[in-house]
Parts: C-alpha cells; sequence; structure tokens
C-alpha cells in the first residue's frame, strides 16, 4: 500500500515536471524544426504551436541552443516555443511561461515533494483560516508595493479591483488552494519537517518571475501560529514594534525600482510603505516560524538524520550543479523546480578561475553550507554515532568537492580552524578562556599570513602604512571624485596615500558632496589626534583585517556608498531593504549588483548600529554561556559567525533558517524566545 | 474610412504626410512602408499575425477588425480563473466526501 501509494506520487511528479512542457498545438502543419540560422524565421512566425520537450528532442545534439523562460507570453503559449533569437553563435529558445500557472505548478511539486516525508502524529493548526487570509492580506500588500516589478516581468498584470479583472482573482484563488494545500500537507508531517531542514539548500522555493518565495509563505504561517499558540516573550516584539515604527516614517515613498537579481524572493524591491510593511511584517514572522518548528520538533530531533540529510543534499546539490551546467535542457527544469534564485552555472570551469556556485545564489553561502555538512556529519563520525560506510565517505567527498569548487576559503580555513579546535577539545578539557585563547592566535597567525599576500590597488607596495588605509582608499576610489580630471584614482592616491592629506581631497570642488556620512565619519577617526600607545587606531586596525580578508575593496564600496542620516545608522532601514542603499548615494559607481560582503554590514543597514550591537551581544552570550564541546551547533554558530563577518549569507532564506536553527540548537534546554 | 479611438490606441495619432485613403476591398492596393512609423503587431480572432509597416496599413487593419493584443479576444485569466474554481471546489468536495467515508 505504502510502495503504491510513493509511486502514485512519483507517477505525479513526473507529470508535474514533463506534461506542462509537452503539450503542443493541434495543429499537425507545424513541424519542430532543427535550429540553425535557416530556422529563425521559422519559429519567429510559427510562435506557441511547438512544445519545449518536442523542440528539445528534435535538438538533442545542438549545443548551441540555450532555452530560456519568456515569461512575457500569453497562457496558451505556456511551455511552448514563443520565439528564436541569435546572439552571436548561440540560438536562444523562448519558452513561453506565465506567472500565474509557474505559481500553480511550482507549489504542487513542492507539495508532492514534502508529501514524501515520512508521517508523524497530527498537528492541529489553530485559526487556519484567519492565519491564511492574514498571509493573503500580506501577499496582496507585497503585489501593490512591488507592482514596479510584476509590471516588467508578467503579462497583464493588474491588480485593479473591478469585478471584471479575472487577473487578481486569479491571483487570490491560486494563493488560496497553495495555502490549503500546504498546510494540509504540513499538518500530519509537522513533526518530522525538521529533520528534512538541509532540503532547503536544494528546494530554495523562489516562484519564477515573482520576488516571494514559498519558504515565507510557509513559515510566515507557522509564525502567525507561534503568535497565536505560545506564551512567547514579549519584550523582543515590542522593540521591534519601535523599529518598525521608525522605519514607516522614515521611509521615502518613490518610484525607484531595485534589480533584486540573486536576491530574488527575499529582497524588497521597490520604496513603498506596503512592501516595507510586507516585509519587515514577514521577517517577523518567518523568524517566529523558525521558533515554533523547533520548540514542537526539539524532543524528536534526530541529529543522525540531520547530519545525513545534510551530506545527501550537499551531494545533490553538487551533482545537479554540475549536471545543470553541462546540459541546458537539466538547467532549465532545475531553475524552475527547484525555486533557484539565478539559473545555475552553465559552465563547469569556476568564475575566472575563482568560484563556482553550481544551483546557489552565491558560491560563498553555498560554501558554507558544504563546509557545515562536512563538519556536522564528521564530527558525529568521530564521536562513533555514525558508522561511516562507503556510501557515506562517498557522499561526504562530494560533499568536499562541492566545498573546493565553491573556493569559499574563509569556510574551508574556518572549517579546519574548528575541526582542530574540537580535536584539542577531545584531548584536553577546555573552558571559554582557552578557547579564545587559541582562537586570537589562530586569527592572527591568519591575517599576518594573508597581509602579506595582499595587492592594494592604488599603493605600489603593500605595508602597514598603506594597508591602514586601504579601506578609505578603496571608499575614496568609488566616491566619484575629481569629477571632469584624468586619472582621478591618482589624485586620490597621491593627496592621501603620499601626501597624508586628506583635507584638500574634502576641499576640492565638488568632492565634499560626494563622500558619504559613513565614509567622512571614519577618516575622522582615522585623522584624529588621540594616540594610545601600543593601541592601533581602530580604523587601521579595521582596514588591516579588511585587507587580510581580501575585503577592503568591497567594504571601501560600502563605505562610499552607505550615506545614512544619524538616525538610520542608528535604526537602520527595515530588514531586507537594501534599495535605498543601492540606489541612494553614489548610485552606478560600480556594475551590477553588489552587496556589502559582510552580514554584520548587512545588519546595519537593516537593522542600524542599535540592531548591530544587539544581535552581536545576542551571538556572543548564546556562544558563552551555552559552551558545550559535545554539542557540534557550538563549533557550527562559531563558524558562521566567523563567515558573515566576510559574506552576505544573511540576506538568503535558507542560510538565515540555518542560522537561527544553530542558534536554537545551543540554546537546548534554555529559553526558546 | 473614419478614424476612430480604437485605431487610434492601436496605430498612433496619423502622421500628417499620410494621406486618408479609403482602401475598401481592393485587392491590388499596395500599402508603402512609412520608415518612419514603428512596426505594429496586429491579431485576428484565429489568432493570425500580421506586422504592419506604415499608419494608413494600421487603420486599414484595424478598421477590420484586427486587435494589437490578443486579450481583447481571450480573456485567458477568465477562463483560468474559471477552470482551476472548478477543479478546486471538485476536488475540496471530493476530499470531503473521502474522508467522510474513510475517517481515520
Amino acid at each position: 500500500m505504502i510502495i503504491s501509494k510513493k509511486l502514485v506520487k512519483i507517477f505525479l511528479l513526473i507529470i508535474i515536471v514533463l506534461a506542462p512542457w509537452g503539450i503542443s498545438s493541434f495543429d499537425d502543419d507545424v513541424e519542430t524544426k532543427y535550429i540553425d540560422s535557416s530556422a529563425l524565421e521559422y519559429y519567429q512566425i510559427n510562435t506557441c504551436d511547438v512544445s519545449f520537450i518536442k523542440i528539445f528532442i528534435k535538438n538533442f545534439s545542438n549545443t548551441n541552443v540555450k532555452y530560456e523562460f519568456d515569461n512575457y507570453s500569453s497562457m496558451r503559449c505556456f511551455g511552448r516555443v514563443n520565439g528564436l533569437d541569435k546572439d552571436g553563435e548561440v540560438f536562444k529558445v523562448g519558452i513561453g511561461t506565465n506567472l500565474l500557472i509557474n505559481f500553480l505548478i511550482q507549489s504542487l511539486f513542492w507539495i508532492v515533494l514534502i508529501s514524501f516525508i515520512s508521517k508523524s502524529e497530527k498537528k492541529e493548526f489553530k485559526n487556519i483560516s484567519v492565519s491564511i487570509f492574514i498571509l493573503l492580506i500580506l501577499f496582496l500588500l507585497h503585489l501593490y508595493g512591488e507592482n514596479r516589478f510584476y509590471e516588467i516581468s508578467a503579462r497583464n498584470f493588474n491588480l485593479n479591483l473591478d469585478t471584471s479583472n479575472f487577473y487578481i482573482f486569479s491571483v487570490i484563488l491560486n494563493f488560496l488552494i497553495v495555502s490549503y494545500m500546504a498546510i494540509l500537507s504540513f499538518e500530519t508531517r509537522f513533526y518530522n519537517l525538521i529533520l528534512y531542514l538541509p532540503y532547503i539548500f536544494l528546494v530554495t522555493g523562489t516562484f519564477n518571475y515573482m520576488n516571494y518565495n514559498f519558504l515565507i509563505l510557509i513559515f510566515s504561517f507557522f509564525g502567525i501560529q507561534n503568535l497565536i499558540e505560545t506564551n512567547y516573550s514579549r519584550k523582543y516584539s515590542y522593540v521591534y514594534l519601535l523599529f518598525s515604527i521608525f522605519w514607516i516614517s522614515q521611509q521615502n515613498n518613490n518610484l525607484s525600482f531595485f534589480d533584486v537579481d540573486k536576491l530574488r524572493g527575499f529582497s524588497n524591491s521597490s520604496l513603498s510603505t506596503s512592501s516595507l510593511v510586507f516585509w519587515f511584517v514577514s521577517f517577523y514572522l518567518i523568524i517566529h516560524g523558525i521558533i515554533y518548528l523547533y520548540k514542537h520538533s526539539v524532543q524528536k530531533i534526530d541529529n543522525l538524520k540531520i547530519a545525513k540529510n545534510f551530506i545527501i543534499t550537499g551531494s545533490l546539490i553538487t551533482i545537479l550543479g554540475l549536471l545543470s551546467s553541462l546540459n541546458s535542457f537539466i538547467n532549465f527544469f532545475t531553475y524552475f523546480y527547484f525555486g533557484l534564485n539565478k539559473r545555475a552555472m552553465t559552465q563547469i570551469s569556476s568564475i575566472s578561475g575563482n568560484t563556482w556556485r553550481g544551483l546557489a545564489p552565491s558560491a560563498e553561502s553555498i560554501g558554507e553550507f558544504f563546509a557545515f555538512s562536512v563538519f556536522l556529519f564528521v564530527f558525529l563520525a568521530i564521536k562513533k554515532q555514525i558508522k561511516l560506510n562507503f556510501l557515506y565517505i562517498g557522499l561526504l567527498l562530494i560533499n568536499v568537492i562541492g566545498l573546493l569548487r565553491a573556493n569559499n576559503v574563509a569556510a574551508i580555513l574556518s572549517l579546519t580552524v574548528i575541526f582542530i579546535l574540537f580535536i584539542l577539545n577531545q584531548r584536553f578539557e577546555m573552558n571559554i578562556k582557552s578557547i579564545s585563547i587559541f582562537t586570537f592566535i589562530i586569527f592572527l597567525l591568519t591575517l599576518a599570513f594573508f597581509f602579506t599576500e595582499r595587492d592594494i590597488s592604488i599603493s605600489p607596495s603593500v605595508s602597514y602604512e598603506a594597508g591602514s588605509k586601504s579601506l578609505i582608499l578603496e571608499g575614496l576610489k568609488y566616491s566619484n571624485l575629481f569629477e571632469g580630471e584624468t586619472d582621478r584614482y591618482k589624485n586620490v592616491s597621491r593627496y592621501f596615500n603620499e601626501e597624508n592629506d586628506l583635507e584638500t581631497i574634502f576641499l576640492y570642488p565638488g568632492n565634499k558632496e560626494k563622500v558619504s556620512t559613513s565614509l567622512k565619519f571614519v577618516s575622522n577617526i582615522y585623522t584624529q589626534n588621540i594616540d594610545i600607545p601600543y593601541f592601533p587606531n581602530p580604523v587601521a586596525g579595521l582596514s588591516i583585517f579588511a585587507l587580510s580578508i581580501n575585503r577592503s575593496e568591497k567594504w571601501g564600496i560600502f563605505l562610499s556608498k552607505y550615506n545614512p542620516n544619524i538616525y538610520e545608522f542608528l535604526f537602520g532601514s527595515g530588514p531586507l531593504q537594501i534599495s535605498s542603499y543601492y540606489n541612494g548615494h553614489n548610485k552606478g559607481n560600480v556594475e551590477g549588483l553588489l552587496l556589502p560582503h559582510s552580514s554584520f554590514l548587512d545588519l546595519i543597514l537593516f537593522f542600524g548600529f542599535i540592531g548591530f550591537i544587539g544581535f552581536t551581544f545576542f551571538t556572543l552570550r548564546i556562544l558563552v554561556k551555552n559552551l558545550d564541546i559535545q554539542n557540534p551547533y557550538w563549533f557550527l554558530l562559531v563558524f558562521l559567525i566567523i563567515n558573515f563577518i566576510k559574506s552576505d549569507s544573511i540576506m538568503y532564506i535558507s542560510p538565515l533558517i540555518l542560522f537561527i536553527f544553530t542558534i536554537l540548537q545551543n540554546l537546548k534546554g534554555t529559553k526558546k524566545d | 474610412m473614419e478614424i476612430t479611438k480604437k485605431i487610434t490606441d492601436s496605430c498612433g495619432e496619423k502622421p500628417e504626410t499620410t494621406e486618408l485613403v479609403d482602401v475598401g476591398n481592393d485587392p491590388n492596393f499596395v500599402f508603402e512602408n512609412d520608415p518612419l512609423f514603428e512596426r505594429v503587431i496586429l491579431y485576428d480572432p484565429e489568432a493570425n499575425v500580421i506586422h504592419v509597416n506604415s499608419w494608413l496599413e494600421c487603420a486599414h487593419y484595424v478598421n477590420g477588425g484586427w486587435v494589437n493584443d490578443l486579450n481583447l479576444f481571450i480573456n485567458e485569466e477568465r477562463i483560468f480563473f474559471l477552470t482551476i474554481l472548478v477543479i478546486s471546489t471538485f476536488s475540496f468536495f471530493f476530499n470531503k466526501f473521502l474522508s467522510k467515508r474513510n475517517p481515520r
């Protein structure tokens, strides 16, 4: 019976994957042609007649074809060829998709996947209708607030509430059906969900051409349940409410549009009050949702099963990432059905010999995931809780390959450090003091090693003097100074680096307005006259550190753009709000989406300096108070915090959930709120 | 031929240089391309597609019932909405019926 049910589900999955892309026009006259230059006109005339699968089979051996989504097509064109263009040697085949159908198909696929999780005792959710209604209101707020994003990416997008507008009715009905079905499938599997948490790195859950994620829906629902059901601590909620009031009062509504790119599904694309409200309420609910899930599953957490699921997920990510690089058909499907933020890489080789992100939007975050999986598994294997066999060793190796391909040096190094720390802990009884001294020595050695390896872009030699200025130098370099003059960077280098004369730079006509408040602030600290013997200037120290971990340019760019007033600096702009930073001061000084490259800087953007201090204090307190060398998650929390210094992982939903899960695993036996 | 709102919506305002000629059903009439006119794609109820290269040609076809947006013929969202409404309602009641027959 169980096998037959599973077979039905597998059959259903195959139908969901193949059927939407296999239906052709009933007009038999339309032939499926092999794609070359002579077929260009043919496919431009005969649109919406040939199915994706048909054209793929016909062009199976054709390596010059790339399949792309054309979301602006009509519904009848869904899954069919909607155009053909030639770009150099590559033929780009547009396959019609549509926002309303995407939402339904992707959700159905994920709900069927969830149904493979073994059933637990039933969880009786409370006030389901009210919860779904709240989620629907939030979802509509999101669509209204970010209508510019959707007008660009969806055909006939229309949110006018009138009886003839079936678009909005379809959106609402779609949402209700998906929410209801998802909740129904979670009811009977709720207590086992946490064991499958690693899979959120494989199935990211971002809806195609939407800035919305399936995980937001699920965890927001759990969040509402937490608020209804449990007696949670109110004090943090009141603080968050105060911050929220501040964010709304500071919100400067305008039509600017932020291209979310790889952050799609978990970042605000506009500057409107309704989208701001959606994101800060959703963020709050997601945190509550994770806590809710954890609280109810804590008794059933099986670390062995979780560790196995981590290495299975890591292996699947690596293998499917490689397959997606090799085959455009698989690349197309992994993007759609796993809900990736960004198409998987189309090449096996790393970007300029640097990183390989595979399916993930960011090589840094996936590198951290691989290292996390490897450590957790090896920890339990060393503790003899997992019996190693050839299968596990194979899976582990695949994860190590994934980690090496991601080329996340920080993750590899910090993984090594926590391994050494773990091994030392097995031999000697270490307390927090000895661990801190050990970490500090390793930290200094690493800094010293990498410092000598770095180049400073506008300085000919690496020295303490030049290194201590690197952050300000990079900030000035990206501040669009000395407009109209040739060789603008050299001017910056000459005045600041050679002549130690920042004032001339600031006094030069037009320069003063271009230097951001944060860069000005940092420069003031650097040039202060207070000199404490043997204690380096804080900015000089930070610059040396940034240079050593290869972040002086990225953080310099951050300083050149981050231009808050005092209130924004203290309270931030709200969670997942990067639009005003990106489209604000010194807009366009760098090409593409360049994030701050530190989750701590992201925190300053979102929650201000107060939020940053609060977060740092909170996590360090957890680390100190919950030191437990038998708990792998203690080491993993150290690992994540170290890596957050130089990665933007907190901006992606899956790493954020993993981080909160890791914190909660350290709070065992203490207050969960 | 009268310049209707439908024509100006689909083809834009009539250029001053264009002379308004009633083409009627003359099969020998040849429309001259206007290089200043931005090509418009028109559809008929059978979803046939035509690219028009002058304002006069565009106005002629729009006058004959062609439109620049297929959705004016088919309200796809309406069909989609009614289809999923029927399927979901049926599934809901079928599920209820099944759980009544086989209570756990």
